[in-house]
C-alpha cells in the first residue's frame, strides 16, 4: 500500500474531524461515488473518537492515517498507542432501545463493523493497528 | 463545498415544531443539536417534526442525540416524527437497526398530514 498519508500528532477528540475530512476529501478525489466516501468518513470519524475517547481517555496521544486507493476500494490504516482495543474481536452490542441514552451504546462499533467491508487488527510493538478496507 | 456545519431552520405551526436539519449531524455539531432539542423539549409541544431533506451526513453522536430527544419527547407526551430520511442518513438509521424504534413518514407533507 502506499500511503496517502501519515499523520502522527497529539491527537485529541476535538480534531477527529481532520482525519475523516481528509479521508472524505481523498476518496472523493479518487473518484468513487458519494455513498463509498460517505462510508470512508463515517468509519475514520467513529475510529478516530473511539480511539480518542476509549483508548487514550480524552488525553492526548499520537494517531496516524494510511489512505490509499486498492483496485476495487479504498483502504485506511489507522495507528495508535493506546492499550490494546480490537474492534472485531466481541460481538455487536445488542441495542435495546431502553438503553439508548447511555452516553456510550455502541452505536460506534456498530456502524464501524457494518459500514466496513472488512476489518484486521493487529498490535505490533505497542501500537493498534486497524486495517479497514472498503469498496 | 459541503455545508461542515448544522443549521436547524425552524418553523412553528399552532402546537408543532417542525425542524429543517441542513448540514451534517456529527460529533462536531452534536451540541447545536443538543441544544435546540432540550429548548424545545421544555415547552409544551404536541409534536415536534424533525425534517432530514437536506441533512448530508450522520454519525453516531447524530443517532444517540435524535433518540435521546426522542425519548425526552415521551416524557413530556410530545409526539417525535421524523421524515425526509434518505441517502446516507437513512443508511445509518437502518445499519444501526433504529428505524423500527422512531415515528417516520417519507416527506414532510405526509409528516403534516398525519397529525
Amino acid at each position: 500500500m502506499l500511503p496517502a498519508l501519515v499523520e502522527m500528532v497529539s491527537f485529541r477528540a476535538a480534531e477527529f474531524a481532520r482525519f475523516s475530512a481528509y479521508a472524505r476529501s481523498f476518496s472523493k478525489q479518487a473518484g468513487f461515488q458519494q455513498e463509498v466516501a460517505d462510508r470512508v468518513e463515517l468509519v475514520v470519524e467513529e475510529l478516530a473518537l473511539n480511539v480518542a475517547h476509549h483508548g487514550y481517555q480524552d488525553h492526548p496521544g499520537p494517531l496516524a492515517m494510511e489512505i490509499a486507493v486498492e483496485t476495487a476500494g479504498i483502504r485506511i490504516r489507522l495507528i495508535d498507542q493506546a492499550p490494546p482495543f480490537d474492534p472485531t474481536a466481541f460481538s455487536l452490542p445488542d441495542i435495546s432501545y431502553p438503553d439508548c441514552e447511555a452516553p456510550r451504546c455502541g452505536f460506534g462499533i456498530i456502524l464501524i463493523r457494518k459500514m466496513s467491508d472488512s476489518i484486521i487488527y493487529r498490535r505490533d510493538n505497542g501500537r493498534n493497528i486497524l486495517e479497514i478496507f472498503i469498496q | 463545498m459541503e455545508n461542515q456545519m448544522l443549521e436547524i431552520i425552524e418553523q412553528q405551526e399552532g402546537e408543532t415544531c417542525i425542524a429543517l436539519l441542513v448540514g451534517r449531524l456529527d460529533a462536531d455539531t452534536v451540541l447545536t443539536f443538543d441544544e435546540w432539542s432540550n429548548r424545545r423539549n421544555e415547552g409544551t409541544l404536541k409534536r415536534i417534526i424533525i425534517d432530514f431533506t437536506n441533512l448530508n451526513y450522520l454519525s453516531s453522536a447524530g443517532l444517540r442525540a435524535i433518540l435521546t430527544t426522542n425519548r425526552h419527547a415521551e416524557r413530556n407526551s410530545t409526539e417525535l416524527v421524523c421524515c425526509g430520511l434518505a441517502g446516507m442518513a437513512l443508511q445509518v438509521f437502518q445499519t444501526a437497526g433504529l428505524l423500527p424504534y422512531l415515528t417516520i413518514y417519507p416527506s414532510l407533507k405526509e409528516a403534516l398530514e398525519a397529525a
